[in-house]
Protein backbone atom coordinates (compact mmCIF):
# COMPACT_ATOMS: atom_id res chain seq x y z
CA UNK A 1 0.00 0.00 0.00
CA UNK A 2 1.19 3.59 -0.77
CA UNK A 3 0.39 6.15 1.74
CA UNK A 4 2.31 9.85 2.17
CA UNK A 5 2.02 10.80 5.69
CA UNK A 6 2.04 14.99 5.94
CA UNK A 7 5.07 15.31 8.59
CA UNK A 8 2.93 17.84 10.20
CA UNK A 9 0.44 14.97 11.26
CA UNK A 10 3.13 13.77 13.11
CA UNK A 11 4.86 14.19 16.14
CA UNK A 12 9.07 14.98 15.50
CA UNK A 13 11.48 12.99 17.31
CA UNK A 14 14.97 11.29 16.76
CA UNK A 15 15.58 8.54 18.71
CA UNK A 16 12.81 6.71 20.98
CA UNK A 17 13.76 4.70 24.06
CA UNK A 18 11.06 1.87 25.76
CA UNK A 19 13.12 1.11 29.21
CA UNK A 20 11.30 -2.14 30.90
CA UNK A 21 13.42 -0.45 34.50
CA UNK A 22 13.71 2.16 36.24
CA UNK A 23 17.01 1.92 36.60
CA UNK A 24 17.52 1.60 32.85
CA UNK A 25 14.76 4.76 32.31
CA UNK A 26 17.05 6.57 34.68
CA UNK A 27 20.24 6.09 33.08
CA UNK A 28 18.90 7.00 30.07
CA UNK A 29 17.41 10.30 31.38
CA UNK A 30 21.56 10.76 32.57
CA UNK A 31 22.82 9.77 29.01
CA UNK A 32 20.43 12.17 27.09
CA UNK A 33 20.40 15.15 29.75
CA UNK A 34 18.28 17.94 28.04
CA UNK A 35 17.36 16.79 24.98
CA UNK A 36 15.64 13.70 26.65
CA UNK A 37 11.74 13.78 27.84
CA UNK A 38 9.86 11.17 29.88
CA UNK A 39 6.59 10.09 28.12
CA UNK A 40 3.46 8.24 29.63
CA UNK A 41 -0.05 8.76 28.77
CA UNK A 42 0.84 11.47 26.22
CA UNK A 43 -1.64 13.76 26.63
CA UNK A 44 0.33 16.86 26.93
CA UNK A 45 3.77 16.12 25.33
CA UNK A 46 2.56 14.55 22.10
CA UNK A 47 0.59 17.61 21.28
CA UNK A 48 3.79 19.80 22.05
CA UNK A 49 5.83 17.98 20.24
CA UNK A 50 2.88 17.87 17.74
CA UNK A 51 2.90 21.85 17.50
CA UNK A 52 6.80 22.18 18.07
CA UNK A 53 6.30 23.47 20.98
CA UNK A 54 8.74 21.40 22.00
CA UNK A 55 11.45 18.93 20.06
CA UNK A 56 13.04 16.75 22.63
CA UNK A 57 15.51 14.48 20.48
CA UNK A 58 14.82 11.60 22.51
CA UNK A 59 11.62 10.19 23.98
CA UNK A 60 11.99 7.96 26.51
CA UNK A 61 8.67 5.65 26.87
CA UNK A 62 8.17 4.55 30.20
CA UNK A 63 5.14 2.05 29.51
CA UNK A 64 6.59 -0.91 29.74
CA UNK A 65 7.83 0.10 33.14
CA UNK A 66 6.61 -2.81 35.53
CA UNK A 67 4.75 -2.18 38.43
CA UNK A 68 3.97 1.40 37.71
CA UNK A 69 0.96 1.69 37.06
CA UNK A 70 -0.19 0.48 40.29
CA UNK A 71 -2.83 2.43 42.85
CA UNK A 72 -3.02 0.75 46.35
CA UNK A 73 -2.73 1.18 49.84
CA UNK A 74 0.14 0.45 52.44
CA UNK A 75 0.04 -1.27 55.61
CA UNK A 76 0.07 2.23 56.91
CA UNK A 77 -2.88 3.27 55.27
CA UNK A 78 -1.12 5.62 52.91
CA UNK A 79 -1.94 5.82 49.17
CA UNK A 80 0.35 4.88 46.44
CA UNK A 81 -0.26 5.56 42.75
CA UNK A 82 2.53 4.76 40.27
CA UNK A 83 3.81 7.09 37.22
CA UNK A 84 1.96 4.71 34.75
CA UNK A 85 -1.84 4.70 36.96
CA UNK A 86 -3.73 6.73 34.64
CA UNK A 87 -6.79 9.60 35.78
CA UNK A 88 -9.46 7.04 35.32
CA UNK A 89 -7.39 3.93 37.01
CA UNK A 90 -7.17 6.36 40.12
CA UNK A 91 -10.66 7.89 40.09
CA UNK A 92 -11.82 4.28 39.68
CA UNK A 93 -10.06 2.23 42.40
CA UNK A 94 -11.66 1.16 45.22
CA UNK A 95 -9.48 2.70 47.48
CA UNK A 96 -9.78 6.20 46.18
CA UNK A 97 -13.53 6.06 46.16
CA UNK A 98 -13.18 4.95 49.77
CA UNK A 99 -10.93 6.75 50.91
CA UNK A 100 -9.90 9.76 49.21
CA UNK A 101 -13.03 11.42 47.76
CA UNK A 102 -11.52 14.51 47.49
CA UNK A 103 -8.89 13.21 44.68
CA UNK A 104 -11.61 11.66 43.05
CA UNK A 105 -13.18 14.63 42.80
CA UNK A 106 -9.97 16.33 41.19
CA UNK A 107 -9.56 13.76 38.75
CA UNK A 108 -12.94 13.72 37.58
CA UNK A 109 -12.57 17.19 36.70
CA UNK A 110 -9.80 16.62 34.22
CA UNK A 111 -10.19 16.33 30.98
CA UNK A 112 -12.55 13.83 29.33
CA UNK A 113 -13.39 10.28 28.90
CA UNK A 114 -10.47 9.83 26.60
CA UNK A 115 -7.67 12.11 28.19
CA UNK A 116 -8.69 10.48 31.48
CA UNK A 117 -8.14 7.16 30.15
CA UNK A 118 -4.60 8.11 28.62
CA UNK A 119 -3.17 10.95 31.21
CA UNK A 120 -1.46 9.86 34.67
CA UNK A 121 -1.70 11.70 37.92
CA UNK A 122 1.73 11.77 37.99
CA UNK A 123 1.58 13.65 34.27
CA UNK A 124 -0.68 16.21 35.64
CA UNK A 125 1.86 17.42 38.19
CA UNK A 126 4.87 16.45 36.51
CA UNK A 127 4.51 20.01 34.00
CA UNK A 128 2.29 21.58 36.27
CA UNK A 129 0.04 23.94 35.06
CA UNK A 130 -1.39 26.90 37.72
CA UNK A 131 -4.67 25.46 37.78
CA UNK A 132 -3.76 21.45 37.64
CA UNK A 133 -6.58 19.97 39.24
CA UNK A 134 -4.87 16.97 41.12
CA UNK A 135 -2.05 19.45 42.48
CA UNK A 136 -4.46 21.53 44.25
CA UNK A 137 -6.34 18.49 45.87
CA UNK A 138 -2.31 16.67 46.49
CA UNK A 139 -1.74 20.25 48.50
CA UNK A 140 -4.28 19.47 50.79
CA UNK A 141 -3.96 15.78 51.42
CA UNK A 142 -0.45 16.60 52.39
CA UNK A 143 1.23 13.84 49.12
CA UNK A 144 4.40 13.71 48.83
CA UNK A 145 6.33 12.86 45.55
CA UNK A 146 8.79 10.14 45.04
CA UNK A 147 11.73 10.73 42.81
CA UNK A 148 14.10 8.38 41.66
CA UNK A 149 17.72 9.55 40.10
CA UNK A 150 20.78 8.33 39.60
CA UNK A 151 21.53 9.31 42.99
CA UNK A 152 18.80 7.11 44.95
CA UNK A 153 15.06 7.70 45.50
CA UNK A 154 13.82 11.18 47.17
CA UNK A 155 10.59 11.63 49.05
CA UNK A 156 9.39 15.56 48.60
CA UNK A 157 6.27 17.17 49.95
CA UNK A 158 4.20 18.09 46.68
CA UNK A 159 4.22 21.69 47.52
CA UNK A 160 7.91 21.81 47.23
CA UNK A 161 8.13 19.64 44.39
CA UNK A 162 6.03 22.01 41.86
CA UNK A 163 8.40 24.72 41.50
CA UNK A 164 6.95 27.32 39.08
CA UNK A 165 4.27 27.49 36.48
CA UNK A 166 4.88 23.74 33.77
CA UNK A 167 8.10 23.24 36.30
CA UNK A 168 8.97 21.25 39.47
CA UNK A 169 12.53 20.70 41.02
CA UNK A 170 13.61 17.51 39.43
CA UNK A 171 17.07 17.53 37.96
CA UNK A 172 17.24 16.27 34.19
CA UNK A 173 18.61 12.41 35.20
CA UNK A 174 15.15 12.09 38.03
CA UNK A 175 12.11 10.78 37.19
CA UNK A 176 9.02 10.47 39.76
CA UNK A 177 8.07 6.97 40.16
CA UNK A 178 4.95 7.08 42.50
CA UNK A 179 2.96 9.30 44.53
CA UNK A 180 2.27 8.90 48.00
CA UNK A 181 -1.00 10.28 49.89
CA UNK A 182 -1.47 9.84 53.42
CA UNK A 183 -4.79 8.84 55.12
CA UNK A 184 -7.27 10.68 55.51
CA UNK A 185 -7.26 11.88 59.19
CA UNK A 186 -10.21 11.37 61.27
CA UNK A 187 -13.53 13.74 61.18
CA UNK A 188 -12.11 14.87 58.19
CA UNK A 189 -14.38 16.79 55.12
CA UNK A 190 -13.13 17.80 51.74
CA UNK A 191 -14.59 19.41 48.82
CA UNK A 192 -12.91 20.18 45.44
CA UNK A 193 -14.88 23.26 43.11
CA UNK A 194 -13.70 24.20 39.30
CA UNK A 195 -14.71 27.19 37.38
CA UNK A 196 -14.09 25.88 34.11
CA UNK A 197 -13.54 28.93 32.20
CA UNK A 198 -11.48 30.65 33.69
CA UNK A 199 -10.04 27.88 35.23
CA UNK A 200 -10.18 28.41 39.24
CA UNK A 201 -10.08 25.73 41.26
CA UNK A 202 -10.32 25.04 45.21
CA UNK A 203 -9.74 22.51 47.37
CA UNK A 204 -10.25 22.07 51.11
CA UNK A 205 -10.20 19.60 54.01
CA UNK A 206 -11.50 20.26 57.53
CA UNK A 207 -11.45 18.60 60.45
CA UNK A 208 -14.16 18.47 63.20
CA UNK A 209 -13.70 18.10 66.66
CA UNK A 210 -16.87 18.13 68.17
CA UNK A 211 -18.08 20.86 66.42
CA UNK A 212 -14.88 22.71 65.95
CA UNK A 213 -12.94 23.22 62.87
CA UNK A 214 -9.50 21.21 64.47
CA UNK A 215 -7.61 21.95 60.91
CA UNK A 216 -8.20 23.19 57.93
CA UNK A 217 -6.50 23.35 54.64
CA UNK A 218 -7.27 25.71 51.57
CA UNK A 219 -5.45 25.43 48.33
CA UNK A 220 -6.42 27.25 45.52
CA UNK A 221 -5.12 26.90 41.42
CA UNK A 222 -5.72 29.06 38.20
CA UNK A 223 -4.77 32.20 40.61
CA UNK A 224 -0.96 32.76 41.03
CA UNK A 225 1.94 31.10 38.64
CA UNK A 226 1.42 27.52 40.57
CA UNK A 227 -0.96 26.41 42.72
CA UNK A 228 -1.02 27.16 46.44
CA UNK A 229 -2.35 26.82 50.01
CA UNK A 230 -3.94 29.71 51.60
CA UNK A 231 -2.14 29.99 55.16
CA UNK A 232 -3.77 33.12 56.08
CA UNK A 233 -7.36 31.89 54.90
CA UNK A 234 -6.58 28.53 57.01
CA UNK A 235 -5.95 30.48 60.28
CA UNK A 236 -9.27 32.42 59.89
CA UNK A 237 -11.20 28.56 60.07
CA UNK A 238 -8.26 26.84 63.11
CA UNK A 239 -9.49 25.98 66.09
CA UNK A 240 -13.31 28.11 65.65
CA UNK A 241 -16.64 27.02 64.76
CA UNK A 242 -17.16 28.04 61.55
CA UNK A 243 -20.09 30.23 61.57
CA UNK A 244 -21.68 32.14 58.20
CA UNK A 245 -19.37 35.43 58.78
CA UNK A 246 -16.07 33.25 59.66
CA UNK A 247 -16.86 31.42 56.55
CA UNK A 248 -17.19 34.98 54.58
CA UNK A 249 -13.95 35.98 56.06
CA UNK A 250 -12.19 32.83 54.65
CA UNK A 251 -13.12 33.20 51.31
CA UNK A 252 -12.56 37.31 51.53
CA UNK A 253 -9.13 36.25 53.21
CA UNK A 254 -8.50 33.28 50.74
CA UNK A 255 -8.75 36.09 47.89
CA UNK A 256 -6.25 38.05 49.60
CA UNK A 257 -3.39 35.98 48.80
CA UNK A 258 -3.90 35.15 45.31
CA UNK A 259 -1.76 36.71 43.00
CA UNK A 260 -3.64 35.63 39.86
CA UNK A 261 -2.91 37.35 36.01
CA UNK A 262 -5.31 39.36 33.43
CA UNK A 263 -5.16 37.63 29.94
CA UNK A 264 -7.82 36.89 27.13
CA UNK A 265 -10.00 34.84 29.42
CA UNK A 266 -10.62 36.72 32.03
CA UNK A 267 -9.19 39.80 34.21
CA UNK A 268 -7.17 39.45 37.22
CA UNK A 269 -10.23 40.63 39.43
CA UNK A 270 -12.48 38.42 38.42
CA UNK A 271 -10.42 35.46 38.86
CA UNK A 272 -9.95 36.78 42.69
CA UNK A 273 -13.84 37.35 42.62
CA UNK A 274 -14.19 33.87 41.81
CA UNK A 275 -11.39 32.35 44.41
CA UNK A 276 -12.95 33.87 47.02
CA UNK A 277 -16.50 32.60 46.14
CA UNK A 278 -15.33 29.33 45.57
CA UNK A 279 -13.69 28.96 48.63
CA UNK A 280 -16.61 29.48 51.02
CA UNK A 281 -18.64 27.26 48.70
CA UNK A 282 -16.17 24.33 48.84
CA UNK A 283 -15.62 25.19 52.95
CA UNK A 284 -19.38 24.86 53.77
CA UNK A 285 -19.30 21.81 51.47
CA UNK A 286 -16.24 20.39 53.54
CA UNK A 287 -18.10 21.19 56.75
CA UNK A 288 -21.19 19.75 56.28
CA UNK A 289 -19.30 16.70 54.84
CA UNK A 290 -17.45 16.52 58.17
CA UNK A 291 -20.60 16.29 60.02
CA UNK A 292 -21.62 13.54 58.10
CA UNK A 293 -24.12 15.49 55.91
CA UNK A 294 -23.74 14.65 51.95
CA UNK A 295 -23.79 18.54 50.77
CA UNK A 296 -23.06 19.28 47.29
CA UNK B 1 14.55 3.93 12.19
CA UNK B 2 11.60 1.59 11.80
CA UNK B 3 10.82 -0.86 14.44
CA UNK B 4 8.96 -3.84 14.17
CA UNK B 5 5.32 -3.76 15.21
CA UNK B 6 2.25 -6.17 16.37
CA UNK B 7 -0.84 -4.90 16.32
CA UNK B 8 -4.09 -6.41 17.05
CA UNK B 9 -6.82 -5.10 15.62
CA UNK B 10 -10.63 -5.71 15.54
CA UNK B 11 -9.49 -9.28 16.55
CA UNK B 12 -6.75 -9.73 14.04
CA UNK B 13 -2.91 -8.99 14.36
CA UNK B 14 -1.11 -7.13 11.52
CA UNK B 15 2.41 -7.15 11.44
CA UNK B 16 3.98 -3.65 10.73
CA UNK B 17 6.79 -1.73 10.43
CA UNK B 18 6.62 1.71 11.23
CA UNK B 19 8.68 4.85 12.42
CA UNK B 20 8.47 5.49 16.13
CA UNK B 21 6.50 8.74 15.45
CA UNK B 22 3.96 7.51 13.33
CA UNK B 23 0.56 8.36 15.53
CA UNK B 24 -1.80 5.34 16.03
CA UNK B 25 -4.42 7.11 14.10
CA UNK B 26 -2.38 7.46 11.20
CA UNK B 27 -1.24 4.00 11.19
CA UNK B 28 -5.16 3.29 11.35
CA UNK B 29 -6.07 4.92 8.48
CA UNK B 30 -2.52 4.69 6.28
CA UNK B 31 -0.96 1.27 6.67
CA UNK B 32 -4.77 -0.37 7.36
CA UNK B 33 -6.96 1.36 5.71
CA UNK B 34 -9.22 1.56 8.66
CA UNK B 35 -10.40 5.51 7.61
CA UNK B 36 -13.43 4.76 10.03
CA UNK B 37 -10.70 6.42 12.31
CA UNK B 38 -11.76 10.31 11.63
CA UNK B 39 -8.84 12.63 12.44
CA UNK B 40 -10.39 16.07 12.82
CA UNK B 41 -8.47 18.51 15.57
CA UNK B 42 -5.52 15.90 15.76
CA UNK B 43 -4.96 17.69 19.30
CA UNK B 44 -6.69 15.26 21.59
CA UNK B 45 -10.02 17.37 21.66
CA UNK B 46 -12.64 16.56 19.51
CA UNK B 47 -12.59 12.81 20.10
CA UNK B 48 -12.93 11.60 15.78
CA UNK B 49 -10.17 9.26 16.15
CA UNK B 50 -11.61 7.58 19.02
CA UNK B 51 -10.56 4.06 19.39
CA UNK B 52 -11.32 1.38 22.11
CA UNK B 53 -7.74 0.26 23.38
CA UNK B 54 -8.70 -2.92 25.82
CA UNK B 55 -12.18 -1.39 25.87
CA UNK B 56 -11.74 1.80 26.95
CA UNK B 57 -11.84 5.16 24.80
CA UNK B 58 -8.61 6.76 24.14
CA UNK B 59 -7.68 9.51 21.19
CA UNK B 60 -5.50 7.60 18.40
CA UNK B 61 -4.16 10.87 17.38
CA UNK B 62 -2.84 11.21 21.44
CA UNK B 63 -0.81 8.10 20.95
CA UNK B 64 1.86 6.62 19.10
CA UNK B 65 1.18 3.51 17.01
CA UNK B 66 4.55 1.05 19.18
CA UNK B 67 2.45 2.20 22.40
CA UNK B 68 -0.40 0.41 21.38
CA UNK B 69 1.64 -3.12 20.76
CA UNK B 70 -0.07 -5.44 22.87
CA UNK B 71 -3.47 -3.95 23.15
CA UNK B 72 -6.49 -5.07 21.90
CA UNK B 73 -7.85 -2.16 19.53
CA UNK B 74 -11.22 -1.85 18.03
CA UNK B 75 -12.09 0.55 15.50
CA UNK B 76 -15.87 0.79 13.86
CA UNK B 77 -14.91 -1.47 11.31
CA UNK B 78 -14.76 -3.97 14.30
CA UNK B 79 -18.44 -3.88 15.42
CA UNK B 80 -20.52 -5.59 12.75
CA UNK B 81 -20.26 -9.34 13.23
CA UNK B 82 -21.02 -11.36 10.50
CA UNK B 83 -22.68 -8.68 8.42
CA UNK B 84 -25.08 -7.93 11.05
CA UNK B 85 -24.37 -4.28 12.41
CA UNK B 86 -23.85 -3.72 15.94
CA UNK B 87 -27.25 -2.63 17.70
CA UNK B 88 -25.29 0.86 17.81
CA UNK B 89 -25.05 1.21 14.84
CA UNK B 90 -28.67 0.17 13.95
CA UNK B 91 -29.75 2.68 16.66
CA UNK B 92 -27.75 5.56 15.45
CA UNK B 93 -29.34 4.77 11.73
CA UNK B 94 -32.68 4.43 13.08
CA UNK B 95 -32.84 7.54 15.29
CA UNK B 96 -30.43 9.20 12.64
CA UNK B 97 -28.01 10.17 15.36
CA UNK B 98 -26.06 12.04 12.51
CA UNK B 99 -26.09 14.88 10.00
CA UNK B 100 -22.50 14.63 8.23
CA UNK B 101 -21.36 11.29 10.40
CA UNK B 102 -17.36 12.56 11.00
CA UNK B 103 -18.40 12.42 14.63
CA UNK B 104 -20.34 9.00 14.42
CA UNK B 105 -17.57 6.41 14.55
CA UNK B 106 -16.22 7.85 17.84
CA UNK B 107 -19.10 8.41 19.43
CA UNK B 108 -20.30 4.95 18.51
CA UNK B 109 -17.15 3.38 20.34
CA UNK B 110 -17.77 5.53 23.07
CA UNK B 111 -21.25 4.93 23.63
CA UNK B 112 -19.74 0.84 23.21
CA UNK B 113 -17.64 1.32 25.96
CA UNK B 114 -20.10 3.15 28.32
CA UNK B 115 -22.90 0.42 27.62
CA UNK B 116 -20.27 -2.19 27.94
CA UNK B 117 -19.79 -1.22 31.67
CA UNK B 118 -22.99 0.61 32.43
CA UNK B 119 -25.91 -1.01 30.12
CA UNK B 120 -28.47 1.12 31.93
CA UNK B 121 -27.14 4.69 31.53
CA UNK B 122 -29.09 7.67 32.69
CA UNK B 123 -29.38 10.49 30.14
CA UNK B 124 -26.73 12.39 32.14
CA UNK B 125 -24.15 9.26 32.36
CA UNK B 126 -24.79 9.12 28.75
CA UNK B 127 -24.07 12.82 28.45
CA UNK B 128 -21.16 12.26 30.54
CA UNK B 129 -19.85 9.12 28.87
CA UNK B 130 -19.75 11.05 25.25
CA UNK B 131 -18.48 14.48 26.98
CA UNK B 132 -14.87 13.56 24.96
CA UNK B 133 -16.37 13.51 21.46
CA UNK B 134 -18.09 16.25 19.91
CA UNK B 135 -20.41 16.86 17.34
CA UNK B 136 -19.73 20.02 14.89
CA UNK B 137 -23.22 19.61 13.92
CA UNK B 138 -24.50 19.52 16.75
CA UNK B 139 -27.02 16.06 16.45
CA UNK B 140 -26.71 15.99 20.10
CA UNK B 141 -30.04 15.47 21.14
CA UNK B 142 -30.37 12.86 18.29
CA UNK B 143 -27.16 10.74 19.44
CA UNK B 144 -28.05 10.83 23.15
CA UNK B 145 -31.82 9.06 21.75
CA UNK B 146 -29.92 6.23 19.90
CA UNK B 147 -28.00 5.22 22.60
CA UNK B 148 -30.77 5.16 24.83
CA UNK B 149 -32.73 3.06 22.11
CA UNK B 150 -29.48 0.63 21.51
CA UNK B 151 -29.34 -0.36 25.31
CA UNK B 152 -32.73 -0.86 25.31
CA UNK B 153 -32.49 -3.49 22.44
CA UNK B 154 -29.61 -4.58 23.78
CA UNK B 155 -31.04 -5.52 26.95
CA UNK B 156 -34.14 -7.05 25.33
CA UNK B 157 -31.68 -9.47 23.09
CA UNK B 158 -29.66 -10.00 26.12
CA UNK B 159 -30.50 -13.73 27.05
Amino acid sequence: MTHTINPAFNPAFEHYYQPETVEEAVSLLARCGKDARLLAGGTVLINQMRSRAVAPRHIINISRVAGLDKVTVTEDGTLIMGALATLAAVAKSAPVRQGWPLLREAILAIGLVQQRNMGTVVGNICRPVPSADSAVALLVLGASVVMSGTKGNRAIPIAEFIAGPRATMMVDSEMVTEVRVPPMPAGAGTAFLKLAMPKVNVAVLMINQKGTCSEARIALGGVAPTPIRAPKAEAVLRGKSPSDELIDETGATAAGETSPGTDLRSSADYRREMSRVLVIRAVRIAWDRSQGKKGG
Amino acid sequence: MKQALNLSVNGQQWPLEVEPHLALSECLREELALTGVRVSCNQGHCGACTVLLDGEPVNACMMLAVDAAGKQITTIEGLAQEGKLHPLQQAFIDNHGMQCGYCTPGMILSAKALLDQNPRPTEPEIREGLAGNLCRCGSYQKIIKSVESAAKAMETSRP
